[in-house]
């Protein structure tokens, strides 16, 4: 799915050449990707989808920027992960995962049942997921969500390895600790 | 955390949905990718000036701001000292007062050849070897006159010959009479111009022909010629006013950190040393005693306390058990006090005369058994000697504890006070 690594250069190259049909190349072998990571995050199709609109016109305005250290999709979930971010700390339309009396945002988008295997315990895994720290968060979503190696984490967080993977095993601890929490409370 | 379910919450993370993107988003983001993809390194380079020439332009506006506010302070900083300086130089009355020769008296005695014979008080803060500043820089004349008293008086022997207040030796040093004489009458008119506070003091009194011994011991007994007739009341009127207004002013002008002018220490005596109450005709009084920080020295006053003057002589004599003298503060005059310090002889009895004063009919004698020390001194010789000791401190800058302390002793409180807010003010 993801361009080989010479294939994405001269790609990219062509893009910067002012090529137009070489971006759309790029754009038809990474957008499913970078949906489908977003999609993950926000678990709502309509919002994933603007939120890729937006990560790709980003990505070209900052392309001029990006050195090719990394993969194209690597930066691109960088980008998509940022714009995220920005979407939910918008205040208007951050809705808190940890406060019950907040209201309700209408969602025209279909239920995550629609898309989801197991939807409740996707949407509860989602949750769980978001509320862990930010380092933490972006680990977990990068690896599990956005396909990406902890090599390439590591390299975009500028850390090593290993941090990466201590970083991990912390987010599994908080995360069982939270699920466990959670199914408690629906078990009383 | 067991492996099986690290293991299983990995399963399930890696699990997650894998959701299709809706249809016509690959066409909504193939819309937005602009018409000129190509990577301009002129406009990357033009953007990177921009952002440099931003910065250097925010780096430059703070180093101005800083600049501009060292300067501001700069400029500020000097201007209030020129104000300070263009303050002392107009001090209306920091001119004349130094000129006034009353401060300095020569001795009686003329020193003997060869010998050295500082007139000094020894327990007093020596006067100043300059004048103040702003004097000395806007009055060079006065400065030349106030080297020539200090040359006088620390004169080894014989006269200087440019030394026009130094009186000639006397053949005969004994009896030592200091009068509120006259001096000439180009004196009066030149005292009158840059003493005129004193000039009007002193107009009031009746001064007595040429038994001074000197005319700078005349000069420094304040004593002037008589003023036409008709002038008397005015002047007499402007005399009784003069001293509570001076001190006020030089009270004022000390609490501003400024130093008193040597006319000062005669009015801050005067303020210190005045009467409980004003007698209805005339009262003398002559007191000697030790001096207050120096219980070697001797001090002798003399107070001639009047509800009118009515132009009386006042004739001060020194007598047989009294080595030397010279004046501290004050002039003979009604209405003021005068300090001395004398040394006694070494062959002095306690049954000799110190001194006499005659205002009048009126006589005051006193002998060696009257000497009393400073703890036992009257409260006016206490509140006299210790206000002529600080009004010396506040001319050489010198500290005033000890003296806050002995008027402390003496339940001197206001001098104490006075004294305390200026050593504060330091």
């Amino acid at each position: 799915m993801i361009p080989a690594w010479n294939e994405e250069s001269r790609l990219l190259a062509a893009v910067r050449g002012g090529d137009r049909s070489a971006a759309e190349e790029l754009v038809d072998r990474t957008y499913s990707s970078v949906f489908a990571s977003l999609f993950r995050l926000c678990g709502d199709r309509e919002l994933a989808a603007d939120l890729t609109q937006e990560t790709y016109r980003k990505a070209w305005e900052a392309l001029s920027g990006f050195s090719g250290g990394s993969q194209f999709f690597t930066w691109l979930y960088r980008i998509g992960y940022t714009t995220f971010l920005n979407h939910i700390r918008r205040p208007r339309l951050m809705k808190s995962l940890d406060d019950e009396n907040a209201p309700e945002l209408p969602d025209s988008a279909p239920s995550p049942e629609d898309v989801l295997s197991s939807s409740e315990e996707s949407e509860r895994l989602r949750n769980a997921v978001l509320t862990l720290s930010e380092d933490l968060r972006f680990t977990v979503t990068a690896h599990f969500w956005g396909g990406l190696a902890v090599k390439e984490i590591a390299s975009i967080e500028g850390i090593t390895t290993v941090a990466i993977r201590k970083r991990l095993h912390k987010a599994f601890t908080l995360l069982e600790e939270v699920l466990g929490a959670a199914v408690e409370e629906e078990g009383r | 955390m067991t492996h099986n379910r690290k293991a299983d919450l990995q399963r399930k993370l890696a699990m997650a949905s894998v959701a299709t993107p809706p249809d016509g988003l690959a066409d909504r983001i193939k819309n937005d990718i602009p018409n000129d993809l190509r990577f301009a390194p002129e406009s990357a380079r033009k953007q990177m000036r921009q952002s440099a020439m931003f910065n250097l332009r925010i780096a430059a506006s703070i180093v101005l701001l800083v600049s501009s506010l060292y300067f501001a302070l700069h400029l500020f900083s000097r201007a209030g000292s020129n104000a300070n300086a263009v303050a002392t130089f107009h001090e209306p009355a920091s001119a004349p007062a130094p000129m006034r020769p009353a401060n300095v008296t020569l001795p009686n005695i003329p020193p003997q050849p060869g010998s050295i014979h500082a007139q000094q008080a020894a327990d007093l803060p020596t006067l100043p070897g300059a004048p103040p500043s702003s004097i000395g820089s806007v009055q060079p004349a006065m400065r030349l006159s106030e080297k020539k008293r200090e040359e006088a008086v620390g004169m080894t022997a014989g006269t200087p010959a440019y030394v026009d207040t130094v009186e000639a030796p006397t053949a005969a040093p004994e009896p030592m009479i200091v009068t509120n004489a006259a001096p000439s009458p180009g004196r009066v008119a030149e005292m009158e111009g840059f003493a005129p506070e004193r000039a009007k003091s002193d107009l009031a009194t009746t001064a007595k022909t040429s038994a001074a011994p000197s005319i700078a011991s005349a000069q420094a007994a304040g004593a002037l010629a008589p003023p036409p007739p008709a002038a008397a009341p005015r002047m007499a009127e402007a005399r009784d006013a003069a001293p509570a207004r001076n001190f006020v002013a030089i009270e004022e002008s000390i609490a501003r950190g400024e130093t008193p002018r040597n006319g000062d220490l005669d009015v801050i005596v005067r303020h210190f040393a005045a009467p409980e109450s004003v007698p209805s005709g005339v009262r003398v009084e002559l007191e000697a005693s030790s001096a207050p920080l120096d219980a070697s020295k001797r001090l002798l006053r003399v107070s001639v306390d009047a509800a009118t003057s009515n132009g009386e002589d006042i004739t001060l004599t020194f007598g047989d058990a009294v080595e030397s003298h010279h004046a501290l503060t004050g002039t003979l005059a009604p209405n003021e006090t005068a300090l001395y310090e004398i040394e006694f002889k070494r062959t002095a009895t306690p049954d000799q005369m110190i001194a006499s004063v005659k205002v009048g009919g009126v006589t005051r004698t006193i002998r060696g058994n009257d000497l009393h020390t400073w703890n036992s001194a009257s409260t006016r010789m206490k509140r006299a000697s210790l206000a002529a000791a600080w009004a010396r401190t506040l001319q050489s800058r010198s500290r005033a504890d000890a003296i806050v302390v002995r008027a402390r002793e003496a339940h001197i409180d206001d001098l104490a006070d006075l004294a305390e807010r200026v050593e504060r003010n330091r």
